[in-house]
């Protein structure tokens, strides 16, 4: 990563609330200038940490933190001149939108007529030209967090927060959200660090994804990367969905190696987060890369399979299976035509390619 | 009439469905609280054999007792009031009447009536204590001051000669006859001279003399406080409380009886009590002579019974602790060998609100 | 389309057959029914507690009928004179008869306006020593019909019948001579035991003998003697010395027999002849009063029927109004600036320090109202903790600062007294702003001392308001503290109502300053209601 284009830079950054506990341990991320990156990771992973002591609400414990080249520990939140959306919005109750959007303008001592014409721009951006001098009670929720995305880009903010700024939203009014947001970003070209524990939200939107776990990124990666290439067991099981299955290493041959599983069986996987031989090792496989009763040959992995349930969703089947001892083996079928449809009970044969099932390491795994 | 007579019958009606008419037949006697009305149980219900005495404090006015007759709720028996009350009440039929002639007469035959110091004002009223309105300072607070002790009330309105400030009440009675007496009227023409729109301006006049120098007061308690404390050089009280303070603590009180105003305090009977029989009974046995005088074992308020006063001067020494109490008697002859008033009830009733109202007026400028 | 016409035309019908509409109702008044059945006990409460006394209230600041049932004939007549010299004989004759005779009792028309001063009745003299019955007939004709006086022997034989122990029927007894004088009178405190007594011995149908009438003459006797101390009390609000004019003069105006009375009385009491007692009577002609009201203000009706002032000594309660407006502010303003860092110490504090505060902030209200003053009288007074502090620190001991006894301790006590319910509110208001809009607005740019004013306190607002008004309200009702550590200046609007409740009796006076004060206070409300909105209140 070319460090001119650095925009926003968190050098071994530590957080600890208590002098306890490091919320935050050893960060260290970069993000460019124009990037849309986020920051995703279960509950309590430290993700509103790192973005609050950015916006500059929280100190951070040690390390530096960078905008521009500017090392802006010391700079007070209200001179960082960073846009921010809360998690609930935090729209002020006794403005209208129009004074909601116009305060950031007054405060920076803008002209009237300057202040007007931002605050329509603004508002037309995210649609809501109409809704000016309403209250934001008076608002939907969709249209509330509209405006706080207007008022947060309103004063031309170069990097913009988002903490989960879709998350009291409904499915369908989220994911319009997201296309909007992206939309955007795309077209102002303003740097984004969003936050969200949904990985398809994270998925869609985002140049980069981090993800957080205990304080630490497991992994930095664009979407495609993490799920087509989890790099350790964490990633794996955090995005998408993953049939996991345990056992250790027994011979290592380049980048593929054996696994033998709990109930003996072998399995021949990618190696990517497994050192020696002996060595315990999660393998991780995507329902989706998993076909029934191969061609034989096609795969070095067969293995019989008892389906034990059946759930129809349409564009494909979700079947539970039993394999080498997990009864929770997961597999979809797509619903095409050529596709013979099995039966609870019956027995099959799964296959599936060595690139496509990852050998990862057991640690990330709570 | 008619709209009369349907709301009265509505009200009466609602009243009687509310009425909770307590079984027991105590007599509940109302007072003022503290040592005073711990004297009245002691000589009173104490010596009582006729049934139970309930004592309940009060603040005094006609307000509750006019709100239980006209209510007809009636939970009070007797109680304790100021002169003033004492005729107004009467007077607006609050009161029961009662007959004169069972209350126990003096030791030579002479009648209740005749035996109470003052002329009793009307029927429904029977005699209770003398109490006062004096000045009293703390031995040694003139030490050293060039006019010596004061000794008359000219003294007390003169803050020249004798320096500091003075404690007076937040009201004008006792007030405005001090400051006539002071400013040279003879006790006998006190209300004569205030009856007069020159003889009230005369008063207030006076009253200006000390007001620059006046700390106020509105609980009995608070003249001991402000006298002990050295806030005030001399102050106003009511004689019974200064007087408890130099029998029950030693407290080195000095007072002068010159231009003392007295007020008397009567027991009365509220009209509609059920419980007239029991309470007239029990009068009787606390305005008899006896247990007049008894009650100034407890407390230095003067029974308005002659024949009281004897006993307790052929009896001395006479309080609890076993010291003299008549020195501490507002109607002692010592006490009354000085210049006093006895307060005029008939005249405060005229006049006791434009009083009050100017005495506010005054204070407040 | 056609087919929806028909059925508009048809009534609609339910499944059983009865109309819809009907059954509609009848489910709807089912309902109602019910809602008013659960609405009642509340609206009854909210009656009992609110409305009536309020009500009665505004009765009593107006109301001057008692001195009208009194002096009907005088008031009757007072509009003839002309109100430049003392009144001629027949205004003397009129308020001689009106003080000394029953005849006001008996006659039909005997109020206000209704009452007719040429009716020969007024001067029918009733024997003292009687007999009764005849004069009585005269003035009044109705009474020689049995009915008339069925309503109050009912009362009479009801009580007579009373069941229960015996301190209970003697309390039904002594109600019903109450009652019995009640329907005679316009009093409800005279006994009329007589009546009881000789209405029990009658049968009821016969018709009435002397012995009843000479029994209605004299409880009606001894009403009058509480009616005339209730109205002379009256009197003497208008002009002192009217008191003790009635009651002198009324002793020895009951041996005069014949007219002239005008010589008579003015023989018996010379201020009979001092006109200013004639013009006070002026001010209470009608039944309705605005006198109380205008008393309240330091103002009158001269004998001109003109608003003047009260003579100077006597104007204390336009200084008394604005003294405990003056209070009331700056107590208000005092408990808000105190108030209003508390609150948000208590509302951003941890949970483990804020519960101490909060117990500090509540401890007040679990210690006696007095110990507490007593505390602040120890502390402040001339030789008092605090001066004594300051003395030692250098302060010259003849300059101790006068801090007790005056305006500044009103003001310092009512403060701490009433400072919990200035910041309760407050705090209860801030407890639901989350932080997040001070970061936005200094994430948006606003330096903090910015985002608080623009941002943190106009959301405080309702709280604000709420505790503003709360303690406002509680302040200016207020005399007991401030009479006790106030001195002279301790007298607020408050006292004199008290006063005027429990010793001058004056209620007509304290109703009204009563109600000026709920004017005020609903006025304020007005005010706030229309710069912040009264839906924009919080109390919790
Ligand atoms: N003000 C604070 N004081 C003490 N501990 C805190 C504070 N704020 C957060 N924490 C702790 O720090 C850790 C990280 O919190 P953070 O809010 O950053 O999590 P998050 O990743 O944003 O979680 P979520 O997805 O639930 O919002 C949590 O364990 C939390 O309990
Ligand atoms: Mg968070």
């Amino acid at each position: 990563m070319s460090t001119e284009d650095t925009f926003v830079r968190f050098k071994e950054v530590q957080k600890s609330y208590d002098g306890e506990t490091l919320v935050v341990k050893n960060l260290n991320l970069d993000i460019e200038r124009g990037e849309f990156v986020t920051m995703l990771g279960p509950s309590g992973s430290g993700k509103t940490t790192c973005l609050m002591m950015l916006a500059g609400f929280e100190p951070a414990t040690h390390g530096e933190i960078y905008l521009g080249d500017r090392p802006i520990n010391a700079v007070p939140p209200h001179k960082r001149g960073i846009g921010m959306v809360f998690q609930n919005y935090a729209l002020f109750p006794h403005m209208t939108v129009n004074e909601n959007l116009a305060f950031p303008l007054e405060v920076r001592k803008l002209s009237k007529s300057e202040i007007a014409t931002r605050t329509k721009r603004a508002l037309d951006m995210v649609q809501l030209g109409a809704f000016g001098d309403r209250r934001p009670a008076q608002l939907s929720g969709g249209q509330q967090q509209r405006v706080a995305v207007a008022r947060a880009l309103v004063f031309d903010p170069d990097l913009v927060l988002m903490d989960e700024p879709l998350g009291a939203l409904d499915k369908q009014l989220r994911e319009q959200m997201q296309y909007e947001i992206k939309h955007i970003h795309e077209s102002l070209g303003v740097t984004v660090v969003y936050v969200t524990h949904d990985q398809s939200e994270a998925l869609t939107m985002s140049n980069r994804i981090a993800v957080f776990d205990d304080g630490v990124i497991q992994q930095l990666a664009p979407p495609s990367d993490l799920y087509e290439r989890p790099e350790n067991a964490f990633v794996a099981q955090f995005i998408g969905e993953n049939n996991r299955l345990m056992g250790s290493v027994e011979a290592i041959d380049g980048k593929e190696c054996q696994v033998k599983i709990d109930n003996g069986e072998v399995i021949r996987a990618l190696k990517v987060n497994v050192d020696g031989v002996g060595q315990r090792a999660t393998l991780s496989l995507r329902p989706e890369r998993v076909e029934v009763n191969p061609e034989p040959g096609k795969f070095p992995n067969v293995f019989d399979a008892k389906v034990e349930e059946l759930i129809y969703l349409g564009d494909h089947i979700r079947t539970r299976a039993s394999v080498c001892g997990h009864d929770d083996f997961i597999v979809k079928i797509p619903n095409a035509s050529h596709h013979a449809s099995l039966n609870e009970g019956d027995t099959v044969k799964f296959g599936w390619s060595m690139e496509d099932c990852r050998a990862l390491d057991v640690s990330g795994i709570h | 009439m008619r709209k009369h007579l349907i709301t009265t019958t509505l009200a009466s009606a609602l009243i009687s469905a509310a009425l909770v008419t307590p079984a027991q037949a105590d007599v509940t006697f109302v007072s003022w609280g503290g040592a005073y009305t711990m004297s009245q149980q002691k000589a009173y219900a104490d010596t009582y054999t006729g049934g139970k005495v309930n004592f309940v404090n009060y603040n005094g006015g006609l307000g509750e007792i006019r709100t239980q007759v006209e209510s007809g709720n009636v939970t009070w028996d007797i109680v304790d009031v100021l002169p003033h009350e004492a005729r107004v009440g009467c007077d607006e039929g609050l009161f029961e009447e009662l007959p004169r002639d069972v209350f126990t007469p003096a030791p030579d035959g002479t009648s209740m009536d005749e035996d109470v110091m003052v002329e009793v004002p009307n029927d429904c009223v029977v005699p209770q204590i003398f109490w006062s309105y004096v000045p009293f300072y703390q031995k040694g607070a003139f030490d050293g001051n060039a006019a010596g002790d004061p000794k008359t009330i000219e003294d007390f309105f003169d803050v020249e000669k004798f320096p500091g400030k003075r404690g007076i009440h937040t009201w004008g009675n006792a007030l405005v006859e001090m400051a006539l007496m002071a400013d040279g009227v003879a006790p006998e023409d006190v209300y004569s001279v205030l009856d007069t729109p020159e003889g009230m301006d005369r008063a207030f006049a006076k009253l200006d003399t000390i007001k620059d120098h006046a700390v106020f007061w509105s609980s009995g308690a608070k003249p001991l406080e402000l006298v002990t404390s050295g806030e005030v050089s001399m102050a106003l009280a009511y004689n019974g409380r200064v007087g408890a303070a130099i029998l029950a603590e030693d407290a080195p009180f000095v007072i002068n009886w010159d231009g003392q105003v007295l007020e008397e305090e009567w027991i009365v009977m509220i009209k509609g009590t059920p419980n007239a029989d029991e309470a007239l009974k029990f009068m009787i046995h606390a305005s008899a002579p006896e247990q007049q005088a008894g009650q100034a074992k407890w407390i230095t308020y003067a029974p308005m019974r002659k024949s009281g006063i004897d006993i307790i001067e052929a009896g001395e020494p006479w309080y609890n602790t076993g010291v003299n109490i008549m020195p501490l008697m507002p109607n002692a002859p010592a006490a009354l060998s000085h210049r006093y008033v006895f307060a005029d009830p008939s005249w405060w009733a005229d006049n006791g609100d434009s009083i009050s109202e100017r005495f506010t007026a005054w204070s407040g400028q | 389309m056609a087919a929806n016409n028909a059925t508009s035309v048809e009534p609609l019908l339910t499944a059983d057959g009865t109309p819809l509409k009907t059954s509609l109702q009848r489910s709807l008044r089912r309902s109602k029914l019910r809602a008013t059945a659960l609405v009642l006990p509340p609206l009854l409460f909210l009656i009992g507690l609110f409305v009536l006394p309020i009500g009665n209230l505004l009765t009593r600041s107006t109301d001057d009928t008692l001195i009208n049932h009194q002096l009907p004939l005088t008031f009757a007549m007072l509009g003839q004179w002309d109100r430049q010299e003392l009144p001629d004989e027949s205004l003397f004759e009129a308020i001689f008869l009106d003080l000394t005779s029953l005849n006001k009792y008996l006659i039909k028309d005997n109020f206000a306006t209704a009452v007719d001063p040429d009716d020969p009745a007024w001067k029918i003299q009733i024997p003292k020593k009687g007999p009764y019955r005849d004069a009585m007939i005269e003035i009044a004709p109705h009474w020689k019909d049995a009915k008339t006086w069925l309503l109050i022997y009912e009362i009479a034989i009801t009580a007579a019948e009373a069941t229960g122990t015996e301190r209970e029927i003697k309390h039904q007894q002594k109600r019903a001579q109450f009652k019995i004088c009640s329907m005679l009178t316009p009093l409800t405190n005279a006994t009329c035991s007589k009546l009881y007594k000789v209405l029990n011995e009658w049968d009821g149908v016969s018709e009435p003998d002397e012995a009843l009438f000479e029994a209605l003459y004299k409880d009606l006797a001894s009403a009058n003697k509480y009616l005339l101390g209730k109205s002379s009390t009256r009197m003497n609000y208008e002009k002192p010395g009217f008191k003790s004019l009635i009651k002198k003069s009324g002793r020895k105006l009951k041996k005069v027999n014949e007219p002239p009375y005008k010589e008579a009385m003015i023989k018996a009491d010379k201020r009979w002849g001092d006109i200013g007692f004639w013009h006070a009577l002026l001010a209470m002609q009608k039944p309705q009063t605005s006198g109380y009201y205008l008393n309240a203000v330091d103002r009158k009706w001269d004998e001109n029927r003109e608003v003047v002032m009260q003579p100077e000594e006597r104007q204390v309660y336009v200084m008394l109004w604005w003294r405990t407006f003056l209070v009331s502010l700056i107590v208000t303003v005092g408990c808000l600036l105190l108030a209003y860092p508390v609150a948000h110490l208590l509302a951003t504090l941890p949970l483990k320090y804020s519960n101490l505060l909060m117990i500090c902030v509540l401890m007040p209200f679990w210690t006696s109202l007095l110990v507490r003053i007593v505390a602040w009288m120890i502390m402040l007074q001339q030789e008092g903790v605090v001066n004594d502090t300051l003395v030692m620190l250098g302060l010259p001991d003849e300059h101790r600062l006068p801090m007790m006894y005056n305006f500044t301790g009103t003001i310092i006590v009512m403060i701490q007294i009433l400072l919990p319910f200035m910041i309760l509110p407050i705090y209860s208001v801030m407890k639901t702003i989350p932080p997040s809009y001070m970061k936005a607005a200094q994430n948006l740019g606003a330096p903090p001392s910015l985002a608080f004013l623009r941002v943190y306190m106009p959301q405080t607002l309702p709280g604000i308001g709420a505790g503003v008004i709360l303690v406002f309200i509680v302040a200016i009702g207020y005399y007991i503290t401030p009479e006790l550590v106030g001195g002279k200046d301790g007298r607020l609007i408050g006292n004199m109502v008290a006063y005027h409740m429990q010793k001058s009796l004056n209620w007509g006076l304290a109703a009204a300053m009563g109600s000026i004060l709920l004017a005020g206070i609903l006025i304020l409300y007005w005010i706030y209601d229309k710069i912040v909105g009264i839906d924009n209140m919080k109390l919790g």
